[in-house]
């Protein structure tokens, strides 16, 4: 895999995204900051509390797992640290941003520019080939057409798929389809890399590969943030998070991380997390 | 940014093109039929138009009011009267007559026709050109001297003779009561389109011939109207103004009021033949204009389907960074291309029928580019306005239910 040129978005490019989608610079270490952050549904009759009181930092660099059951609140999680939702009370700082004084056209600014998404479904836009659906987030950082298709090709070869740049999602396998949505997620270098259950869908084969390359990207400066309930997948991080009924029950360093290039099936590392959990 | 919403759009119809089309053929009928209808009204407008330059545009009659009831000999015209009107106006009528004329059976040997005998000055061909087939024409010494010569039309010259060089024969008729022997001194032919056909009515079993006006009409004769050209080299409003002028001139002469009399314009006809057709095809237009209305609820519809089928493409964009404009922008593109599409193809197919009938009836037709830049312009206000709902439902969606939505 080649070393990405750095890219920087050209200066008058940046002025005409400006107007009132302009995102305060702040220069910070942590890159997600929750204080106090709650969030409740309000179904009408009853309220559900889906996250409660939560205090969290990540810091630049960091490769963290978000573990538990479904219902625990790590959906809820993973759609305000990816700023599709807004926290009910509390604060939440992504590299220095207060999310929650952001209106909707800055929240797809921040979408846009700080956060790369990788999903359980892949979410490829169907009937478009591989390159265009990398070139989506670039498109719409108005990003001029020759630049982003280069850096497009360069990402898919970055992924692996240099020679699959023109196929469509439903001409590539699982593991090709997230790698391409890998790609998609790294075309404006965003800060953070958000995994929502990436392996969900991929055979075991698959799922070490895309893993692998979570810590390839780790290596190579990226903070990832993957939600899991695979044990296996979460031995890949090096910081594992447990939330249990909208709260964090476990925050510890993965003392025994899964190298990359390790065996295949290898299942050590896991066990003695899980007993620290009650 | 538009260009890239653009190709977009045309990847997502190509995507589903039967769908498209089928959407699209609300509009393509639409604005078919509204170009069709419209050009039709302006194709019979320009061949009224036509019709009247070839009958003569300055041509007028004017007449004591047939409402009158208190109607005096002197109200009627005399030789005099003419005279003396081409005497006032002088260059401005080009031609003048008493307009008189009368049925009779022209008798030969062996054949007998009957006749619309038309009484005419020699001038009436610079007014009226007809071809001259055969011989001449009336001649300033057929007038003065009140010779018994007529020229007839090259059909009737067949019916009558046999032939239609017909020159030198002879035919007997009793006109007014007076039996008299004529001599064919031409035989004319009138070129006419389908459509003047069709408007002036055919000869029929009707022969028809110009004689000396002098003929019919008796130097102390009274008559009902005074036939005039004026000069056609008079523009609109000048016509007009001397139309008012002689009304009230041929008022003061009578004693009586302008209002007393009528005269029936050929450009007054015209103008009326003409707002009547604009009006009819206004209002057809108009009806055909409402397929157009539910065209665009077929585009609304589909559109309705398409962004449901698509929710979760949009949360996808959403979550990409797309801002709620962004989408909003992308689902218009495509309604509004979806709509002008329709136009565009309900123009050629509109347009190309009315051609093609047009040329296959042997019919110029008039296709004005103002109802084309019409036509178009609508159909894509009308893919807008009902792209606008489905378009904000897309934009509005939340991108957290989007994802989530199979």
């Amino acid at each position: 895999m080649t070393e990405i040129r750095k890219f920087s978005i050209p200066g008058f490019v940046k002025k005409r995204m400006g107007g009132p989608v302009s995102l305060p610079e702040v220069e910070t270490d942590d890159l997600i900051r929750l204080v106090n952050l709650c969030k409740v549904y309000d179904t009408g009759a009853i309220k559900v509390v889906g996250l409660n009181n939560i205090n969290l930092t990540i810091k630049k660099g960091e490769f963290v797992a978000i573990m538990g059951q479904s219902g625990s609140g790590k959906s809820t999680l993973m759609n305000i640290l990816g700023c599709l939702d807004r926290p009910v009370l509390g604060h939440y700082y992504l590299d220095g941003i207060d999310i929650s004084s952001l209106n909707q056209d800055q929240l797809s600014r921040i979408r846009n520019q700080k956060i790369g998404f990788v999903f359980q479904s892949f979410n490829l836009i169907s009937r478009t080939p591989a390159v265009k659906n990398v070139e989506l987030p670039m498109t719409y950082a108005h990003v001029p057409k020759k630049v982003r298709h280069e850096r497009a090709i360069e990402l898919l070869e970055r992924v692996g798929l240099g020679q699959r740049t023109e196929h469509m999602p439903n001409e590539m396998s699982g593991g090709q389809r997230q790698r391409v949505a890998i790609a998609r997620a790294l075309a404006n270098e965003p800060p953070l890399i958000l995994a929502d259950e990436p392996t969900g869908n991929l055979d075991t084969a698959s799922s070490i590969e895309i893993m692998e390359l979570f810590a390839k990207l780790h290596e190579e400066g990226a903070t990832v943030v993957v939600v899991t309930h695979e044990e296996e997948i979460a031995a890949f991080t090096e910081r594992i998070i447990r939330f249990r009924d909208g709260r964090i029950v476990s925050d510890r360093r993965n003392l025994k991380q899964r190298i990359p290039d390790a065996v295949p099936h290898s299942r050590e590392g896991k066990e003695e997390e899980t007993e620290e959990c009650f | 940014m538009l260009l890239e919403n653009m190709k977009m759009a045309f990847t997502a119809l190509r995507a589903n093109k039967m769908r498209s089309f089928l959407t699209m053929l609300g509009i393509i009928i639409g604005i078919g039929s509204v170009i069709s209808i419209v050009s039709i009204g302006d194709t019979m407008r320009s061949m009224f138009s036509s019709l009247y330059k070839d009958i003569g545009i300055t041509q007028a009659y004017l007449g004591i009011g047939y409402w009158m009831d208190d109607v005096r000999q002197s109200d009627y015209f005399t030789m005099d009267d003419l005279s003396r009107i081409q005497e006032v106006f002088g260059d401005k009528i080009s031609y003048i007559d008493s307009s008189m004329s009368t049925t009779a059976d022209a008798v030969t040997k062996r054949n007998k026709l009957k006749f619309n005998f038309n009484g005419v000055d020699y001038r009436y061909q610079e007014v009226q050109p007809v071809d001259i087939l055969y011989g001449r024409y009336l001649n300033e010494g057929d007038i003065k001297g009140r010779r018994q010569n007529a020229v007839i039309e090259a059909e009737s010259a067949r019916r009558l003779y046999g032939t239609e060089d017909a020159v030198g024969r002879t035919f007997r008729a009793e006109i007014f009561g007076n039996m008299q022997e004529y001599t064919v001194v031409g035989v004319y032919e009138k070129k006419m389109s389908a459509f003047q056909k069709l408007m002036m009515g055919t000869p029929g079993d009707t022969g028809t011939a110009y004689v000396p006006w002098t003929l019919l009409t008796w130097p102390n004769d009274h008559f009902y109207y005074c036939h005039f050209f004026a000069d056609v080299t008079l523009t609109e409003p000048e016509l007009n103004a001397f139309y008012d002028d002689l009304l009230a001139y041929v008022a003061r002469q009578k004693e009586r009021k302008p209002e007393d009399f009528y005269m029936e314009t050929a450009i007054g006809q015209m103008g009326q033949v003409d707002s009547m057709m604009a009006g009819l095809s206004m209002a057809v237009g108009g009806i055909a204009a409402i397929s157009l209305i539910v065209g665009g609820i077929g585009i609304m519809n589909i559109m309705l389907v398409s962004v449901t089928e698509r929710t979760r493409e949009i949360g996808i964009r959403k979550a990409l960074g797309a801002r709620t404009r962004d989408v909003l922008i992308q689902f218009l593109t495509e309604s509004a291309i979806l709509s002008a599409c329709g136009g565009v193809i309900g123009i050629l197919l509109g347009g190309g029928l009315v051609s093609v009938v047009g040329l296959a009836i042997g019919v110029p037709t008039v296709i004005k580019p103002g109802v084309i830049l019409l036509a178009v312009s609508f159909s894509a206000v009308v893919g807008i306005f009902f792209g606008l709902y489905p378009a904000s439902k897309a934009a509005k969606s939340d991108p957290i239910e989007a994802l989530r939505y199979e």
